[in-house]
């Protein structure tokens, strides 16, 4: 197994390499200062380019072997960091002294709840075996075996499309069979530690990020919140992909919306990244991400300044064309077989589905809200949109019509969805409307950041 | 201080209060994962198949063992009333995780192997060269070709 530890280590610094490719190609790295402040920024967003990149070349037929993957790496970071020489360097801001009452206690214990839950979540993910949850060993790791044995996209007898939904993107299975390849074998026993060093990796990459402009009073404290939410923190070492998709879904968010506050279009590019990588992780992240970048884009381009470059974030969601191309070229349909988007629109299907979408409603709303498993994120997120309303109404307006639009659709695949109603939300639900709390509680500190520095700032003047 | 800091403070202070009061549930919860033994490097790897049926586990191991990395096999599954849910509903896909590269075969026909659980060879429809018991419930049966 040593040599399974190895071959994983090596992956997650090639991955960092790519990351820092990126970060240095747009400027966010420039000095000596800066590096390993960038670590899991660097990681993160080097794993969601290492991914893509493996994702799209597995539908070109290249087998995520290692020579293929350290080839891939080299050429996405080579083109990461070639816009280096016409980008300038990134103003690395910082935050405003703290201002709150008691803000070093808010601070310092912010910093510490949130520093031994990342630490418990690595002993737990190096502690855990494979992943018991049905999905993933009924189809997402078979998924990435069959793309470790076969070398790609095999068609054939226990080839890739022959699991349970053959539609879903092939991110996650391709990245795993990746590390396989690495570790120089098969053993899922080491993916929760992966899937929590990716966890850890976002949740720092946010406090990074943040502490350009919010203090860190505000930060840690939200993020302790974020993190020891029981729903998060469980599935920090699970192996579903649902967490990574609401960790690409919400990075994207942050810097969405740190676009539209800063009018530094160089933003753009790591928020197409995660984009890119959330549509390829899972069907809700292509859905999800489109609606974030259009919500972004257009209250951008109804601003003052009509800023159109926010419309070039659809591009992330974008990089979905060559799995749609590859299923379209072996026949498959290019959307789940558990529900039919046209469906929303006849009006004879929806008759009698009132009862279903009452009770998808009314239990995705319990999931998002209930205490023991999301405390108080959703509640306090939007206790700070009120409070912030004032002094961002950008911002404010893009988190709640995302996250209200964003419910509406979760709730119409289940309305919509072919399923017996109870199973379809017993065995899915949870997990899936469990983007929303995380979404909203990556941005929490930015909101309560915005709402500190009104005092002294214009508000938003995107 | 404005009421706008003292109501970012108030929502901040919330925050780490209700952090803080899950942190000992989140360490408790590591340590008790890091002081329980898994087993062997293939257990931590099949615990699928091991958790909460540690029969399965076995059975996997056996068939790793007896079917060639590059044979095809099939699962045929009885209707006994004894047979337990998880191997009714989920032995197929367990087994796909578990015996991956070796590759599954929905139709018998067309199988080298058979896994039976619960289910006699004679009326598998097949010529049996061999037949292996894995189990009190299971038996490998190697098809004729």
């Amino acid at each position: 197994m040593t040599r399974a530890y190895l071959g994983l280590a090596l992956f997650d610094v090639v991955c960092t390499a790519v990351g820092f490719a990126l970060l240095h190609g747009c400027g966010f790295v420039r000095t000596r200062r800066h590096p390993l402040r960038a670590l899991p920024a660097a990681f993160f967003l080097g794993w969601a380019l290492v991914g893509i990149a493996a994702a799209i070349g597995v539908c070109a037929g290249i087998s995520p072997g290692v020579p293929q993957t350290l080839a891939l790496a080299a050429a996405v970071g080579a083109l990461a960091a070639a816009p280096a020489p016409w980008t300038t360097p990134f103003a690395h801001t910082r935050a405003p002294r703290t201002r709150l009452p008691g803000g070093r206690l808010l601070a310092s214990g912010g910093a510490a709840c949130v520093a031994v839950a990342l630490a418990a979540a690595v002993v737990l993910g190096a502690a855990s075996p494979a992943d018991v949850n049905w999905d993933v060993w009924a189809f997402w790791l078979p998924k990435a075996e069959a793309i470790y044995y076969f070398h790609g996209l095999d068609t054939g007898l226990s080839g890739y499309l022959t699991y349970p939904h053959p539609s879903y993107p092939p991110l996650v299975p391709a990245a795993s069979a990746a590390t396989f390849h690495f570790m120089g074998g098969v053993h899922p026993s080491l993916l929760p530690l992966q899937q929590s060093l990716i966890g850890v990796g976002f949740v720092m990459s946010v406090a990074v990020i943040l502490r350009r402009r919010v203090s860190a009073d505000v930060v840690y404290p939200a993020l302790a919140l974020l993190v020891l939410a029981p729903q998060f923190w469980k599935r920090m070492s699970v192996v579903l992909p649902d967490q990574q998709t609401a960790y690409l879904l919400a990075a994207a968010a942050l810097l969405a919306l740190l676009w539209l506050l800063e009018s530094c279009d160089i933003l753009l590019v790591p928020a197409g990244v995660v984009l890119a990588a959330a549509a390829l992780t899972k069907s809700e992240g292509f859905l999800l991400g489109l609606l974030l970048a259009l919500i972004v884009a257009m209250l951008a381009f109804a601003g003052r300044q009509r800023r159109r470059n926010g419309f070039a974030l659809a591009a992330g969601p974008a990089a979905i064309t060559p799995w749609f191309l590859w299923l379209h070229a072996h026949g498959r349909p290019l959307s789940s077989e558990d529900y039919d988007w046209r469906n929303l629109f006849d009006l004879g299907f929806l008759d009698g589905r009132g009862n279903r979408l009452a009770l998808a409603s009314s239990r995705l709303l319990h999931d998002a809200f209930d205490f023991r498993t999301w405390t108080l994120v959703l509640p306090l997120t939007l206790c700070a949109c009120i409070l912030a309303a004032r002094a961002a109404p950008h911002v404010v307006g893009a988190v709640t019509l995302w996250l209200a639009i964003g419910f509406a659709g979760l709730t119409a695949t289940y309305w919509i969805g072919f399923p017996e109603i109870h199973w379809y939300l017993d065995t899915s639900g949870e997990r899936v409307v469990a983007t929303l709390p995380l979404v909203a509680g990556t941005v929490l500190p930015l909101l309560l950041g915005l709402l500190v520095a009104a005092d002294s700032q214009s508000p938003d003047d995107a | 201080m404005t009421p706008r800091v003292w109501a970012a403070a108030g929502v901040a202070a919330a925050a780490l209060a209700i952090g803080a009061a899950h942190l000992p549930s989140a360490v408790h919860s590591a340590y008790t994962h890091a002081t329980t033994s898994y087993g062997s490097g293939l257990q931590r790897d099949l615990q699928p198949t091991y958790y909460p049926q540690p029969y399965l586990f076995r059975l996997a191991v056996a068939l790793r063992r007896h079917i060639p990395r590059d044979a095809t096999y099939a699962v045929v599954v009885g209707d006994g009333p004894t047979v337990p849910d998880i191997v009714r509903e989920g032995l197929p896909q367990l087994l796909e995780y578990a015996l991956l590269p070796r590759r599954y075969a929905a139709d018998v026909t067309g199988a080298q192997y058979i896994v039976t659980w619960d289910h006699p060879s004679e009326t598998l429809g097949v010529p049996v060269k061999r037949e292996l018991g894995l189990s009190s419930d299971a038996n490998l049966v190697q098809v004729r070709r």
